[in-house]
Parts: structure tokens; C-alpha cells; sequence
């Protein structure tokens, strides 16, 4: 009765053994969601281009003028008298 | 009253309605003792400049003394229309020549005052130079408005053909154009040759001190480079005739040099104006007041190959004035405009 027990109890584990080496090998279960694996790539799209110019700031500067200690200069030519412009015609032409 | 200051490279020109003042810009530094160099210069009448235990002797008087002692280097504040960058004592010079020519301002005077076109044959900007001017100006309390120098020309010589025209301001440190058209400046810009750029070639190629050049193209009255003159010294061989030829060549040569360079600038640029009628070139600026000057240009101009139809080319009446007349009469402007 033990005997043919274990002969059952081995033949038992060696056919499982055996459907399970079986199905792991061949057996592909069907899958009910696919999840894709890999992310697609992004595609690349050309942007309108926008060419991007410099911007000009002002500039405070900081200019030391450099006032003399001391100066006695006086002009080299003096002219007095009416000095000549065209003054009167710019006036005119700018409609003023 | 309205003020206009001409800031040349050799002259600083102010001009007011009934009187005008010329420095010339130049200093020569005097070795010394300080105040004994200063007893000394002022009992002979000396104008002079102090500034950080130095004496410099301004304008003129500099100019003569480098003449007579050539070992005496006479110094510039400005070098090719703009300030020289290589000369540190340079601003309490023009600080006193700009307070002498103009005084200190009443009542919110305005003053105008000439800058440079930017150059098209040197790497330099003009906006440091012109921000000094202004700032020393307004120190003396002025209403300070600038125009380019060209444009100074073109009011005191355009005014007949409705500001249409081309006006050439040449100067010793720079020649400045402005292309004009109803008043607006369809082109301007300037090249780093003037007057000082043929007195140093002169002095090259003839072996005379630079400042002699300058002295005899200033004051000599045997100068004549009219084309009739010319061929009659040209069989001479003395030292005067061969620096009076040399000055014609250098003349020819920059004006040439002018010449071209317009024609250039004008046919690159868009939206250049077309002249249906021959407009006139008027010139201003002391380089241009040699006598004979008028032919050197007109043998170098060919109407064939400039693009504006030109009328006539003229000398603009008291040439070397010109520059600071042209700003008066804006700054004359700007107040009466102020004023309404």
C-alpha cells in the first residue's frame, strides 16, 4: 500500500514537472491590456523662427569732467559785430 | 541768449548772435616749479591751464611756442574729430577753453554744440565724446541740444535749395558728409582724414616739422594751390615749393579719398533719395580755406562717376565759422520755439 502510494505520489510530481517545463516553453497566455513598453518619441516640428535682437540700454555714464584748479585763459580771436546766420530761411522752411 | 559751439578737432568756434570766439585747441606743458611757472606766465600775459601740480599753456600761445622751440611738444585734446584718448590732461583744457568761449549761462541760455558723424574707416564710437562735451557744457549751466556737423553746414549753406544738397564739413581731425533732402539727412557719416592727415604726410615727405606745415598752410600768404599757381612754382626747387606741392598732392589725395568713399556709402545704403534736379555741394570747415582749394576739388570731381547731379560746388562764406554759425542758428531756434 506504501509502496504504491510513492509510485503513485512520484509519477504524480514527475508528469507535473513535466506539463509545467511543457507550458513554460510553448505557452504564451493572452493578455487582456497591453501597456505599451517603450514611449513613443517625441517628434520634432521646425518653430517659426524668430530672429532675437540685441537691446540697447542707456547708459548712465559717470564722466569727471575735470574742472582746472586754476585758468587764465582767455580766447585767442575775438570777432564782434552781427554774426551772419540763416536763421531767418531755416524758420521759414520749417514753417515756423 | 542762444549759443553755438563748434568742437574741432583744431579750433573750438563759439558763436553768438553778435560775437564769435575762436580758441585754438591745443597745450603744450610747462616744466617748473608751480607757482613760480605761473608768476612767470602771467606777468608775460600767458593764458594757462593748473591742474594737479601741472601748468599747461592753451591756444594759441602754445601753438607759436611750439613753433619756435621744436624740442616743445604741443599736445591735443582731440585727435581725428574726437577726443585723444591718449592724452590724460586733455579734459581741464577743453573744461576751461568750452568755460572761456562761453561763460556761464543766464536764465537757462541753450547752447548747441556740433558732433561727429560715426566714422566709417576707424573702430570708434562717437557717444563717449559726445557725452563729455555735453556734460561740461551743462556745468556752465546751459540747455544743451546737439547736431551733427554736416547737418551745421547744411543750415548755413543749403538754406537756398530747401536744405537739399550735399554738405561737407572738413575739419584738421575729420571730414564729416551729410547727404540732405527737405531738410532730412538721407546719409551722413565722416572719415578720419582731415587738415592734420595732410600736414603729417607733407611733413613726411618733405622733411618739415608737422607744426610748420600747419603754420604755413595757415598763414602763408604765398599759398596758392589754384592750378595757375601751381604750374608756375612746380619748375622751383626750393623748400617752399616743395611742401607747396606736397599740399596739393595730399589736398588732391583727400578729397579723392572723400569723393569716392560718398560715392560708396551712397550707393550701399537703401532708401537713398533720388535727385530729379542737380543739387550743389556746399563745403565749410578750415581745412577747406586755402586758397585754391575750389580747383583742387573740381579737377578731383567727376560728375560721370557720382551718383547725385550736381549744380554747382561752393565754398560756403567764411568757411571756418560756418560750423558754429549753423549751430547758432539752431540753438536761436530751439529758444524762439521755447519761448512761444
Amino acid at each position: 500500500m506504501v509502496r504504491e502510494f510513492l509510485f503513485c505520489s512520484l509519477l504524480l510530481w514527475q508528469i507535473g514537472f513535466i506539463v509545467y517545463l511543457l507550458l513554460n516553453k510553448f505557452y504564451q497566455p493572452k493578455k487582456l491590456f497591453t501597456h505599451p513598453s517603450v514611449r513613443p518619441l517625441a517628434v520634432e516640428v521646425d518653430l517659426p523662427k524668430k530672429k532675437i535682437e540685441h537691446v540697447d540700454i542707456e547708459m548712465k555714464k559717470q564722466i569727471n569732467t575735470q574742472k582746472p584748479t586754476s585758468s587764465t585763459v582767455k580766447s585767442d580771436e575775438v570777432i564782434k559785430g552781427k554774426v551772419k546766420t540763416q536763421k531767418n530761411k531755416l524758420k521759414k522752411l520749417r514753417g515756423l | 541768449m542762444a549759443k553755438g559751439l563748434d568742437c574741432g578737432t583744431s579750433f573750438y568756434i563759439a558763436a553768438t548772435e553778435d560775437t564769435i570766439k575762436k580758441q585754438r585747441n591745443a597745450f603744450l606743458t610747462v616744466d617748473g616749479e608751480v607757482n613760480q611757472v605761473k608768476r612767470m606766465l602771467k606777468r608775460q600775459g600767458i593764458p594757462f591751464v593748473e591742474k594737479a601740480n601741472k601748468v599747461h599753456i592753451v591756444g594759441q600761445h602754445a601753438f607759436n611756442y611750439a613753433q619756435i622751440f621744436s624740442t616743445a611738444e604741443l599736445r591735443r585734446p582731440m585727435k581725428s574729430g574726437l577726443l585723444n584718448p591718449t592724452e590724460k590732461d586733455s579734459l581741464p583744457v577743453l573744461n576751461a577753453i568750452i568755460g572761456e568761449l562761453l561763460g556761464e549761462a543766464k536764465d537757462n541760455e541753450t547752447c548747441v554744440y556740433c558732433i561727429p558723424s560715426k566714422p566709417i574707416d576707424v573702430k570708434r564710437e562717437t557717444s563717449y565724446h559726445e557725452d563729455v562735451l555735453r556734460t561740461i557744457i551743462e556745468q556752465y549751466g546751459y540747455n544743451v541740444k546737439k547736431i551733427e556737423e554736416a547737418v551745421a553746414i547744411g543750415y548755413e549753406g543749403l538754406v537756398d535749395t530747401q536744405l537739399t544738397g550735399v554738405a561737407i564739413s572738413m575739419g584738421a581731425g575729420m571730414c564729416n558728409i551729410a547727404v540732405m533732402y527737405q531738410g532730412m539727412t538721407a546719409l551722413s557719416f565722416s572719415v578720419s582724414r582731415g587738415g592734420d592727415w595732410v600736414d603729417e604726410n607733407v611733413s613726411m615727405d618733405t622733411g618739415v616739422p608737422q607744426a610748420k606745415v600747419t603754420n604755413i598752410k595757415e598763414t602763408s600768404t604765398t599759398l596758392d594751390l589754384s592750378s595757375a599757381t601751381y604750374q608756375n612754382i612746380y619748375e622751383e626747387d626750393t623748400d617752399e615749393a616743395n611742401v607747396l606741392i606736397a599740399i596739393r598732392s595730399y589736398y588732391g589725395a583727400l578729397i579723392n579719398y572723400l569723393l569716392t568713399n560718398l560715392k560708396v556709402q551712397f550707393e550701399g545704403v537703401e532708401n537713398v533719395p533720388n535727385f530729379p534736379e542737380a543739387v550743389p555741394i556746399v563745403i565749410g570747415g578750415g581745412t577747406a580755406l586755402v586758397k585754391g582749394f575750389l580747383d583742387v576739388f573740381n579737377e578731383q570731381f567727376d560728375q560721370d562717376e557720382f551718383p547725385i547731379p550736381i549744380s554747382e560746388i561752393v565754398l560756403i562764406e567764411d568757411a571756418h565759422t560756418a560750423v558754429s554759425r549753423g549751430c547758432l542758428s539752431e540753438a536761436q531756434l530751439i529758444e524762439e520755439e521755447d519761448d512761444e
